[in-house]
């Protein structure tokens, strides 16, 4: 299906920069109270990760990361090298509203919408539940609800369009996220956060070449976080998303003419009905 | 003043300005629908998605975080009692621009909790019974006992719920009175001890101070020194170890000043307990290149953002810290004592030529290989550290650089808190010169969001009243006081010490002439003044009677004698027997005490339990009788923050049920125990119904006015009028406002709180502006970033304490203040102070603040009248009527003296404002107390002749283990022959180890100094018949099976303190659904336990089951040729509430700090195994 949305460098975007996070977490719930969402039934994680995936109420989940690293400190009374010692690095995640969103695309009925900001939304009042949003998604995000409908992050588009912050960014402690436009998060990037690795920004076709939400973080935590938190590629891994990706191109794919077909018969009905 | 309620909106308060800008890249889309028939959604109504659409309408209203002590706002939107939205923090405030951490965002759920307890009940059941719960062996064998015994309640009225406790305190005191005659004594009427009441008070961190104040208030008119709240456990090893090295127990700087310091060494994880504390912390790394370094035995979110992760040995932090003066005195080249600006700094401390040879003689021996093998911090990393440090401190660089040193329990919760660890971070700072300058300073982060103002305004509960003004020893310091009434309630300069006292006070004999002053002339000044200003606003009495007589006349004091029971050894005193009732307000000590079947066991054992609460909490299980108090949300008043910004809370809805604030509830108590005749003032049985105020003047005796003494009156707090018109009907029966202006006039260092003159509540204030130079503190405030005008801090609006000299240290200059008039040249912070002449505000301490004050301070009415010149404050309080008697005032005037009245009095010398500042002042005399480096604890010597005894004693001890192959008894044979540490009087501090000790060679080598304090003798020997509470010193003493561990506990951001605010919201228990223990890997692997099976750890307590937290970040500590794991519990968790789990606290031991009894809860030994 062609969805209607802003250019890749046009919207807005979200710079999550990793150093900075704390995992308080305030961000997970947030997001859940603005979003009227409940708490999630959880027990203990062997990570600290809790919920320890996102849900159909958890939209955001800190992950954290343990592993074992080589450090070198440089400072003015000298280098300092701090030999396998550990770093723990929280990873504040949500769906990453890519600039052309597969989930979007392969959406039969076309609930998903994309703002003219770029915000990537369920629609939960057309979702039909079919699930070809997360199997679309290269970052495993959508979540079925007990409803049956498929839910999440949705940039907090019913705030950003009045101008407040997502919620999420909003209660942040430590201004890991820099909520801005995709253009001045580019100016951003090339001089506040030059010296840090980035995700996002230089990705497949399949997601529009980038995400709205783009990930920083020094080199130590980025090498070993960022292969550990998304695909190397961001691109479909399975059939059914090779399937939405082909049909996307053209602008019409196969389940959107499927979706055309129920179209028909409801006006058929319509017609019969109206013929009373 | 409603000003920050009224004027906000959702829409407003958003950063509309920079979200604009980022709108105006939104390119406008007017695309066709791309499915059929169907409208293409592109707009979104403010609040859809999560059904908040009300938010737009809401009103706004912000208030205190009731969780930590950082002092967040939190804007909370309601429409009427509905909370619409609150997880977002007050945009405007300084403090945290809008953030919150998980907890803040969460604590709307507080208030709908299905776990609060909404009605007053009554027990009707029986509790389980003390000698069955102190039989368990292990926690699930605990949890069964108590739950074998379900509390059984009967929900009552108010009414009946305060006449029962009436009734049953009552019984309790009446026989307690008459068996021991109290308060009736040989020469007159007053509680003596005040610690022999039966009656405990404990309470509370959480409230806010125009409560805490009250349960203060309540526990001097039982007659009772048992008194007591959290700051007990939480810090009050740091607020006696910091007060008698620089004069105050308190955070020497600001939030916002951490922002400056060049290196931070994090001794707690104020990441994970403190989150927004962090928004400044990054600050500094941002703009400064700030140097993180976490000593933690376990990685915690603060070495997550830190540069560098020290794990080290808990209880070891003195060694570390002996160890960078090592490296400063020894190895640096030019050593510190040869530094320019060490030597200039010398004259603001008491160290003699003569002392510091003696101090570096003790330093010289923590040298890095010792050290190191005390901490199992390798040598190359301690050199490193002290490096970094000692190179970034205000005596390196001249004062471009400061470090602080930040902690929290991890080093106040230890036997030798006061004496050694927080001593030695204390002496650190100052011989570095890092205190008193802007990115310097002492940064014990609190942890409640009233415990600094509980703890002031409490006075530290057991042995003070509020404002730390020290409780009457024994009667003579009474007829002293009397004598210093005469004298006109001078200030020490002008007070002479009767010769007749100086026999029984021979500290005082040094400076007891009039015109002369030293440090113990005025602290015994600074207690007689606020025994005066309570005097005089609770209407009591405390002096002789006649009055003009204090050698002979009765003495009659309504103020209790003497230290009651801390919440630590209250426990083992109501398993004794000693303590029969107690009154519980808004803490949880089933949970947050220590040793878990033994409080639980007293609490069973007494005949009166009350517990005052927002949750049922396990406390709550073993009372008679539990009263709902209203949620953070359901009242007003101050917080004081962990830096001691003092703000105002503001209420957003009535209280749920029959729920009421805790003021409300504390004055309803009052008058139910007064009208039942329980409340029993000496004042009252001596039948004294008033006193005569009188001066003398020279052989004279001048009788200015008659003061009417009747306890009760103060008690009265419906109605006020001006900013204190009550906020609603509840507000209308006991006024917080009321109440706020009583601790104004009681409490000096929180003079300030409100303006009388402008009728103005200070603390209110929410202005976020860098006041400019020629303000007053504008220069400071101005190039430091310190916002003076967002509430209220004490002492008189002091953010950075001891700021003597940093604006001429740092910047270079002077600032010259233009104010009231007059014109004054500073070169620190002055904080401010109400002029008598012009009632406008004047730069307070000149020329900056120092140490001790305001402690001493100087009173131009020394001799001349009554404080605030004899107003009746009471009266004052509650009308703004000023009434002041008909002659009040008396002076001399060539050779004659006269009195006068108020009016006659400022005709004259046109202090028309007294009664606002009661005209103290602070000039160079009072500024120029120095910090206390030497600060000897015991009698004994110093260390050099000391050294050559320690020698013998650790031989001794020595031998007697060889001997006896028993630690216990070794001790033991010790500790009866007066022999532990017989000699040193531990004026610099040196490394003892833990009580339990995982290595007997460190034991023997640096023997506990827990001996020193009864109450642990006690503990070690199990007293009073409490088998199974005691300790296991040394390894040897545990079972043989499992491997040996260090144990310590640890906070979650997500988990507050025994968790009743946490685990019974439902978004907070998901982030931590159970209670853990986490454990090093190394550790893991060897005991075959993967992530998430239970481990057992045994310790002398008994034994608790947790699911392991397996992680690379616990500590594994070389001690002598073993290598010993630390693992860290989580200990918020126990049986009752929504979300129970394993009581952790269960295993720690209760004994306390030598001076404090603070728990030492963060070192302790046992054995870990795989779960069967």
């Amino acid at each position: 299906m062609k969805v209607p949305k802003p250019g890749a460098r046009e919207g807005v975007a979200v710079i999550v920069n990793l150093d900075n996070c704390i995992g308080c977490r305030a961000c997970q719930i947030a997001c859940q109270e603005w979003n009227g969402r409940k708490a999630v039934k959880t027990q203990f994680s062997p990570t600290f990760t809790n919920p320890q995936d996102l849900t159909a109420d958890s939209w955001k989940v800190v992950f954290f990361k343990e592993f074992s690293v080589t450090k070198l400190l440089r400072l003015a009374e000298g280098d300092i090298e701090l030999k396998d010692t550990v770093e723990v690095v929280p990873v504040p995640y949500n769906c990453m509203h890519c600039a052309d969103s597969p989930c979007a695309r392969a959406c039969p009925v076309g609930a998903i919408k994309v703002s003219p900001e770029g915000a990537v939304v369920i629609e939960s009042s057309e979702c039909v539940g079919c699930g070809y949003c997360l199997a679309a998604c290269p970052y495993d995000v959508p979540r079925k609800g007990s409803d049956g409908k498929y839910y999440k992050c949705s940039f907090c588009v019913d705030r950003i369009q009045v101008g407040r912050e997502p919620a999420c960014v909003e209660v942040c402690p430590t201004n890991v996220f820099t909520f801005t436009s995709m253009s001045e998060a580019e100016k951003l990037l090339a001089s506040e956060f030059k010296d840090k690795k980035v995700y996002g920004l230089n990705l497949d076709g399949y997601v529009g070449g980038r995400t709205r939400w783009i990930f920083v973080a020094s080199k130590d935590a980025a090498d070993k976080v960022f292969p550990a938190m998304f695909p190397e590629k961001a691109e479909n891994v399975n059939e059914v998303r090779d399937l939405a990706n082909e049909f996307a191109l053209p602008g019409l794919g196969v389940l959107a003419l499927g979706m055309l077909g129920l179209l028909g018969l409801a006006w058929l009905r319509y017609r019969r009905n109206g013929s009373h | 003043m409603s000003d920050p309620i009224s004027r906000r909106s959702f829409l407003k308060l958003a950063a509309i300005a920079s979200a604009a800008s980022i709108m105006s890249a939104i390119p406008a889309q007017a695309q066709d629908s791309p499915v059929p028939f169907k409208q293409w959604k592109t707009k979104w109504n403010l609040g859809e998605i999560g059904k908040k659409e009300g938010v737009i309408r809401a009103k706004v209203t912000p208030v205190i975080c009731n969780y930590c002590s950082v002092g967040c706002s939190v804007d909370f939107y309601t429409v009427g009692d509905n909370v619409i939205f609150a997880s977002i923090g007050s945009p405007e405030s300084p403090i945290n621009f809008g953030g919150l951490c998980s907890k803040g965002a969460a604590m709307f759920q507080q208030i709908t909790s299905d776990a609060r307890v909404l009605y007053p009940r009554i027990r009707t059941g029986p509790k389980p019974p003390p000698e069955e719960l102190l039989k368990a062996r292990s926690w699930e064998e605990l949890e069964a006992i108590v739950k074998k015994y379900p509390p059984k309640w009967q929900t009552v009225t108010w009414d009946e719920a305060l006449r029962f406790v009436a009734e049953r305190l009552k019984a309790i005191l009446s026989s307690w009175r008459a068996n021991s005659g109290a308060p009736r004594q040989s020469d007159g009427f007053y509680y003596n001890p005040g610690s022999a009441n039966p009656v405990q008070l404990i309470g509370s961190s959480i409230m806010v101070n125009e409560a805490s104040y009250l349960v203060r208030k309540l526990a001097a008119y039982l007659g009772t020194s048992n008194m007591d709240s959290q700051y007990r456990k939480c810090h009050s090893s740091t607020v006696t170890s910091l007060a008698v090295t620089y004069g105050w127990g308190i955070e020497t700087a600001t939030n916002e000043d951490v922002a400056l310091a060049d290196v931070v060494l994090f001794f707690s994880s104020p990441a994970e307990a403190h989150p927004l504390s962090f928004w400044y912390f990054f600050k500094g790394k941002r703009e400064r290149g700030t140097v993180f370094i976490t000593f933690d035995p376990r990685f915690s979110r603060t070495a997550m953002v830190s540069d560098i992760w020290v794990p080290f040995r808990s209880g070891t932090e003195t060694a570390i810290f002996n160890y960078i003066l090592h490296y400063a005195f020894f190895e640096r080249k030019p050593a510190l004592d040869e530094l320019p600006e060490f030597k200039r700094l010398r004259s603001r401390w008491n160290l003699t030529d003569q002392d510091l040879e003696e101090f570096k003689e003790l330093i010289k021996e923590y040298n890095a290989e010792e050290v190191s093998k005390i901490t199992g911090v390798p040598v190359e990393t301690l050199r490193n550290v002290a490096k970094i440090y000692v190179e970034r401190s205000g005596v390196v660089s001249n004062h471009k650089k400061h470090g602080i040193i930040q902690w929290a329990m991890g080093m106040t919760q230890h036997t030798n808190a006061v004496i050694n660890i927080i001593r030695s971070a204390a002496i650190v700072q100052l011989l570095l010169g890092n205190v008193g300058y802007p990115g310097g300073g002492t940064h014990p982060f609190r942890g409640h969001s009233n415990v600094q103002g509980t703890n002031d305004i409490q006075g530290g509960g057991i042995d003070a009243l509020p404002g730390y003004h020290g409780n009457p020893a024994n009667a003579a310091e009474v007829r002293m006081y009397q004598d210093w009434k005469l004298q006109g309630m001078p200030d020490a300069w002008s007070w002479e010490v009767p010769a007749w006292a100086q026999e029984a006070f021979p500290t005082l004999r040094a400076a007891a002439a009039r015109g002369r002053a030293d440090l113990a002339k005025v602290l015994q000044v600074y207690k007689f003044y606020g025994w005066r200003r309570h005097e005089l606003t609770w209407g009591v009495f405390c002096g002789t009677d006649p009055e003009s007589d204090p050698r002979g006349g009765r003495v009659i004091c309504d103020f209790p004698f003497g230290a009651g029971s801390t919440e630590i050894t209250f426990v083992r005193r109501a398993l004794g027997g000693e303590i029969r009732a107690a009154l519980i307000f808004g803490e949880n000590p089933a949970v947050s005490n220590p040793n878990a079947k033994l409080v639980m066991a007293a609490l069973s054992s007494l005949d009166l339990l009350v517990v005052v609460e927002t949750f049922d909490t396990e406390t709550a299980w073993f009372a008679d009788v539990v009263l709902p108090a209203a949620s953070f949300a359901e009242v007003e008043g101050t917080r004081t923050n962990g830096n001691r910004v003092i703000q105002w809370t503001h209420k957003v809805m009535e209280p749920r049920g029959m729920s009421r604030p805790d003021y409300w509830i504390v004055v309803k108590l009052f008058e139910a125990l007064n009208a039942h005749g329980v409340i029993a003032l000496p004042s009252q049985l001596a039948g004294k119904r008033s006193e005569k105020v009188m001066i003398r003047k020279g052989d004279r005796l001048v009788e200015l006015y008659e003061r009417r003494v009747d306890g009760s009156a103060s008690w009265q707090y419906s109605g006020g009028n001006g900013a204190a018109i009550p906020i609603s009907p509840i507000e209308a029966e006991v006024n917080p406002r009321l109440i706020n202006k009583e601790i104004n006039f009681a409490v000096l260092i929180y003079d300030g709180i409100y303006n009388p003159v402008k009728d103005q509540y200070t603390t209110m204030k929410r202005d976020r502006r860098l006041r400019r130079r020629g303000e007053i503190d504008g220069l400071f405030s101005e190039k430091f970033e310190i916002y003076k005008d967002w509430g209220w801090a004490w002492p008189q609006n002091v953010r950075l304490a001891y700021n003597y000299d940093s604006l001429v240290a740092v910047l270079g200059e002077k600032d010259v203040v233009e104010a009231a008039g007059q014109r004054f040249e500073v070169t620190g912070e002055t904080g401010e102070w109400i002029d008598e002449f012009t009632g406008e505000y004047k730069p307070a301490f000149l020329p900056g603040h120092n140490f001790w004050v305001p402690r001493s301070f100087k009173r131009k009415l020394s001799g001349v009248a009554d404080i605030w010149g004899g107003l009746d404050v009471i009266h004052f309080i509650r009308t703004r009527e000023l009434r002041f008697p008909e002659k009040s005032f008396v002076i001399e005037e060539g050779g004659s003296v006269r009195t006068l009245s108020f009016q006659e009095f400022i005709a004259s010398t046109g202090m028309r404002y007294l009664w606002a500042n009661d005209t103290l002042f602070w000039d160079a005399d009072t500024t120029s107390f120095r910090a206390q480096v030497r600060r000897p604890f015991f009698s004994g010597t110093g260390w050099r002749e000391y050294k050559p005894k320690y020698e013998e004693f650790r031989a001794e001890l020595r031998k007697l283990y060889e001997e006896k192959k028993n630690m216990k008894e070794a001790m033991l044979k010790l500790i009866e022959e007066r022999k532990w540490y017989a000699g040193y009087d531990f004026r610099y501090p040196i490394h003892t180890e833990p009580a339990e000790s995982p290595d007997v060679e460190m034991a023997i080598k640096y023997p506990t100094l827990a001996w020193l304090n009864p109450h642990n003798v006690r503990v070690l020997k199990e007293e009073p018949n409490a088998k199974g509470t005691g300790l296991a010193l040394i390894p040897q003493e545990l079972p043989e099976e499992g491997e040996l561990v260090i144990i310590t506990s640890n906070r979650l951001t997500e988990m507050m303190h025994t968790g009743s605010t946490t685990r019974n919201l439902p978004y907070l228990a998901q982030l931590v659904p159970e209670p853990y223990v986490s454990i090093p890997e190394k550790l893991a692997q060897k005991l075959g336990v993967k992530p998430g099976e239970f481990v057992e750890i045994i310790t002398a307590r008994g034994s608790v089951k947790l699911k392991a937290y397996v992680t690379k970040g616990m500590g594994v500590f070389k001690l002598g040729e073993k290598e010993v794991p630390e693992i860290s519990v989580v200990w918020a968790f126990s049986f009752a509430g929504k979300t129970p789990g394993i009581h952790a606290n269960f295993l720690n031991p209760d004994v306390g700090d030598v001076i404090t009894t603070i728990q030492e809860s963060k070192a302790w030994i046992g054995k870990v195994r795989k779960a069967r």
